[in-house]
């Protein structure tokens, strides 16, 4: 397959798509933004361009362990089985060998993965590719995209997930970093801890306004884009009880 | 004022060379202890000194109202640098709490964080102790800080990115120390900080904390408190909580 195959196959609206992607995310890097609410732009933005089922950015927090800073859904397979990656499975791999890991049909990989390709099969995937967050020689993360099918992504898919990947790592380097020079693993960790006070106000929406986690995110989210204000500094008004959402 | 613990600043082995960017050897060294000490705020900061090669270090408690509380110090020094900070109302870690970020001085004559020039009482009286270094670290539980760690050093000298991602995370294993302090609850050993937990749990979180009429912090000891006495892991419970299979109500 070439690619001028795949360019004239699928045609302008894909390129279009692309270009509005990469723009919107050019806007947000170069303003005062919210790093998770980047990272979760950018997870969607893979599973419209690439067509995969689910993603998800997973970072090393210095400390040993992978975390879950950004997923394209709420389902709490999903988070499971991207959670279960601490242990074992192809981020992890993708993350230590800092290159890019690309499993082919799970069924036929349990003996590589005992614990992650079961548990994928049973969330209803069958094929993952981890493609590395990278900084200079240092693997700081993964982007995992996960399928409903064991076919596996061509190699312009691979090409693109990659650029996203990096913008990505390069949206956890460039935040914040106005203060003064920082180190990359308060960078890592910044990033991490705007995930915990999401989750955390999500939780407090969807109890107090009895909604679903998904429907109080996009609540969430909604307020902040509404006022112009940073998603992370919204979670956390509402966190401390300084805010309360009708939704 | 000096707390009297009646320890001198201890010396400062030159250079620790066996520090090593090892996070099971923390989790090794905050989890080993047979007695009630492990992982508990006063042996956070003693393992600071030589994994971080700092001169001491000192854990403050924030309480509802904003104020502070010294928790413990390895030294005097430690211990004053804390007191100074609550009585004059400012310093790095009153700094840090507010901005919800470490603020690191490596060098308190040529400090680079411009922070320092709103508070020169402070950094006066700082200089007088002999802290040459100071590093101060917001501890967290999410969206509430719940305290301070403060670590220095009597000769000046940045934390190297492997020191800080060792700072950050006896820091976060700290926060989790000070929420369960006086609780009765067992300390998770080997120990994890709160920031490590499954999404769920912070998603669980935000749940009770709903149910109860609770703040983050005091929702996050219940949740702890009920799967200790289910005998289930925190992420088995958070995930009833999140699919609503287990509500928390007033009389639990």
């Amino acid at each position: 397959m070439t690619h001028s195959d795949d360019t004239v196959g699928v045609g302008q609206t894909r390129a279009g798509a692309l270009a509005a992607v990469f723009v919107s995310l050019a806007d947000t890097l170069v303003d005062d933004y919210d790093v998770v609410d980047l990272l979760d732009q950018l997870v969607r933005a893979c599973v419209d361009l690439l067509g995969v089922t689910a993603a998800g950015l997973l970072l090393d927090d210095q400390h040993g362990h992978l975390r879950v800073v950004a997923s394209s859904g709420e389902a709490p397979h999903l988070l499971e089985v991207f959670q279960l990656q601490n242990d074992e499975g192809p981020c992890l791999d993708c993350v230590r060998s800092g290159v890019e890991v690309i499993t082919g049909d799970l069924a036929t990989q349990s003996e590589r993965w005992p614990l992650f390709a079961p548990a994928a099969i049973e969330a209803g995937f069958r094929s993952v590719v981890a493609v590395p967050m990278r900084l200079r020689n240092e693997t700081v993360g993964g982007l995992n995209l996960f399928d409903a099918w064991p076919n596996v992504l061509g190699a312009e898919d691979r090409r693109l997930a990659q650029a996203l990947a990096d913008v990505a790592t390069i949206g956890i380097l460039q935040q914040r970093s106005t203060h003064r020079s920082t180190m990359l693993v308060e960078q890592l960790q910044h990033a991490l801890n705007s995930r915990v006070v999401i989750e955390q106000a999500k939780g407090v929406l969807a109890e107090r306004n009895d909604l679903e986690m998904g429907a109080a995110f996009d609540l969430l989210r909604g307020h902040a884009r509404a006022n112009n204000a940073k998603l992370t500094d919204v979670a956390n008004s509402i966190v401390r009880g300084e805010l309360t959402l009708d939704g | 004022m000096l707390r009297s613990s009646g320890l001198s600043v201890p010396a400062v082995p030159e250079r620790v060379e066996h520090v090593q960017q090892d996070w099971d050897r923390w989790r090794e060294l905050l989890g080993s202890a047979t007695d009630e000490r492990a992982a508990q705020p006063g042996r956070i900061c003693e393992l600071c000194i030589p994994m971080l090669a700092v001169t001491g270090a000192g854990i403050s408690m924030l309480t509802p109202e904003g104020n502070g509380v010294v928790v413990c110090a390895t030294d005097d020094v430690a211990s004053a640098i804390e007191d100074l900070q609550f009585s004059l109302g400012v310093g790095p870690c009153v700094d840090a709490v507010q901005r919800g970020a470490p603020v690191l001085i490596p060098d308190l004559d040529d400090p680079r964080d411009v922070s320092v020039e709103r508070w020169p009482a402070f950094m006066e009286a700082a200089a007088r102790t002999g802290v040459q270094a100071l590093f101060a670290f917001p501890l967290r539980v999410g969206a509430v800080t719940v305290g301070a760690l403060d670590l220095y050093r009597d000769r000046p000298g940045e934390l190297d990115a492997q020191q800080l991602g060792g700072a950050l995370f006896a820091a976060d294993a700290a926060a989790l120390a000070l929420v369960h302090l006086d609780t009765g609850l067992p300390v998770e050993s080997p120990s994890t900080g709160y920031a490590s937990y499954h999404l769920q749990v912070h998603q669980a979180t935000g749940m009770v904390q709903v149910q109860l009429a609770v703040g983050a912090q005091e929702a996050l000891v219940r949740l702890r408190a009920r799967a200790f006495a289910l005998g289930r892991t925190l992420e088995g419970l958070a995930d009833d909580i999140v699919q609503r299979r287990i509500r928390f109500t007033a009389e639990d």
